[in-house]
């Protein structure tokens, strides 16, 4: 202490301390900056190599709508086969002898069904993983990607989210592709709906046909009310049928149609009979995400930058007449506000110290 | 004579003092900057690669053509890098899962309609001309290099 103090008096170690100090200074400043500029190279690096993934997510996802849009085709040429064969077959039977045997007819028809179409959606089903997913194609998605996500550098295979916004927390990292197969009770008219409502201190509240019931007056047989039974706060309290809005005026000119226990019996009968393959949502969400982690190799300090990268692929419609309408693959800007499943994820992680720190470190949970 | 003056002095020696630091100072300013300057740099290659691929992927350029696609997405760092060093060689996958995976698509890519996607891994590089400190040190420019995989629909 005694040496340094008599350095420090001498004005040739005043120039030395002050030379050490300035050194120092400079040195910690060119430390900081190269590690604050690798740090930032990094994070760059993972942004890009993340929105590359769902890049390529995106692409074969779409390629698989396309294939969907010519497997439609195809069963749409089965099924004209199909009709061909049953219409022929039909019409023997009608041009035989009277009296006409109607039960001959449908027999007829029946043994005539080649049923092309069985063979062609049971590829679909296998192929898209319609109704038992993973299938073939989601797989080849999640192989492509994972593939991509490794020569960009991520550095273990990132969380991937199919169709996030309209999946549930179990079947949003399985790999779909959000589809499944019209039924032929969809080409039947909706089943006559009502909307019934009540007001209460000036507030109109809304229910469906499901939620009412009889009120059982028998001065107003008519009359409904919400179902005793329910969790709501107007449990028993009568309800008005809305006589404005598409309910009940749809519901009067479906009535003239068919009587409401027809078309139901009609719609349970026919909802057996696959048609072709279709969006399982409407609007339909065809969304590819992924959450990306990127390393940082520095010796003693390892930085891991996480970052979130999501596609939508906008195909318009899967029907074989949808076939030439193009398909646009849109990066975009994640916002994991709306992303519920990642946050809720992300927000359990916080509740783990270690996974809480390192999510601080990263700029992911920005905005949460 | 007068220097010699001016050194026994007190406040000549402070000047004195000062005139032989000041140029270090800026030196070091200078260096910092710099060295700023340099990892810019490298983001904006970075960034101007990772642009070019999305360009890439929305069908804006073809596979050959991604290196002047880099170079316009340099921006004002363009100064930095000479257009004809930026060179993005196409490459095969470097892991066996992404060649598996390529040469199944080939496979499949025979039969018409079946596969319509299509990608390639990039190996871009590029010359940065650094500022005139730095040049000092490197007189050749720095060699930036990274890699980076794309694919798009359609074809």
């Amino acid at each position: 202490m005694r040496k340094f103090k008599k350095l420090s008096q001498n004005p040739l170690g005043q120039i030395l301390l002050a030379t050490l100090i300035f050194c120092f200074v400079f040195l910690a400043l060119f430390l900081g900056l190269y590690k604050a500029g690798s740090s930032y190279i990094v994070k760059e690096r993972s942004r890009r190599a993340v929105n590359l993934t769902a890049l390529t997510g995106g692409a074969v996802y779409a390629d698989g709508l396309q294939l969907v849009r010519e497997s439609n085709l195809l069963l749409m040429a089965a099924a004209t086969y199909d009709a061909i064969m049953v219409g022929r077959a039909i019409a023997a039977a009608l041009m035989a002898p009277p009296p006409l045997d109607i039960a001959a007819v449908i027999a007829a028809a029946k043994f005539a069904d080649p049923n092309k179409r069985k063979g062609i959606q049971t590829l679909q089903e296998n192929i898209f993983g319609i109704g038992k997913p993973p299938g073939a194609y989601p797989l080849l998605v999640f192989a492509q990607a994972a593939a991509t996500a490794n020569e960009n550098r991520l550095s273990i295979p990132p969380l991937y989210v199919y169709n996030h916004e309209t999946a549930t927390m179990q079947n949003a990292p399985v790999p779909n592709m959000a589809l499944r197969f019209r039924t032929i009770a969809e080409l039947l008219p909706d089943e006559p709906k009502s909307s019934f409502s009540l007001q209460h201190d000036g507030v109109r509240r809304y229910f469906s046909q499901e939620e009412i019931e009889p009120a059982h007056n028998p001065r107003f047989p008519k009359q409904m009310r919400v179902k005793k039974n329910s969790n709501s706060e107007y449990a028993g309290w009568w309800v008005r049928r809305e006589t404005n809005g598409s309910g009940t005026n749809e519901n009067q000119f479906l009535s003239k149609l068919a009587p409401a226990w027809v078309l139901k019996n009609l719609r349970s009968y026919f909802d057996k009979f696959k048609l072709d393959v279709t969006d399982r949502d409407d609007p339909p969400c065809h969304t590819f995400a992924l959450l990306g982690l990127m390393k940082e190799n520095q010796k003693n300090h390892p930085n891991t930058f996480y970052q979130a990268g999501e596609t939508r692929v906008d195909a318009g419609g899967l029907a074989a007449w949808n076939l030439a309408d193009p398909i646009h693959v849109n990066l975009e800007k994640v916002d994991l506000e709306a992303f519920p499943i990642l946050r809720d994820t992300l927000k359990n992680f916080g509740s783990i110290p270690f996974l809480d720190q390192t999510l601080k470190e990263s700029d992911l949970l920005n905005g949460l | 004579m007068k220097t010699k003056k001016i050194s026994k002095n007190q406040k000549g020696q402070g000047l004195a003092e000062m005139i032989i630091s000041i140029p270090v100072l800026f030196l070091f300013a200078a260096a910092i900057i710099q060295f700023s300057v340099l990892f810019l740099s490298f983001v904006q290659f970075e960034h101007a690669c990772g642009e070019g691929a999305r360009e890439y992927a929305a069908g804006l350029c073809s596979k050959t053509s991604l290196a002047p696609v880099v170079f316009e997405n340099l921006g004002s760092f363009k100064r930095f890098f000479d257009p004809k060093s930026i060179q993005a060689a196409l490459q095969d996958p470097k892991s066996n899962a992404a060649g598996a995976l390529d040469k199944l698509r080939g496979g499949l890519g025979v039969i018409p309609f079946l596969v319509n996607y299509d990608g390639a891994e990039w190996s871009i590089s590029a010359r940065c001309r650094p500022p005139f400190l730095f040049h000092i040190i490197f007189p050749d420019g720095i060699l930036f290099h990274t890699l980076q995989q794309v694919y798009r629909y359609p074809k």
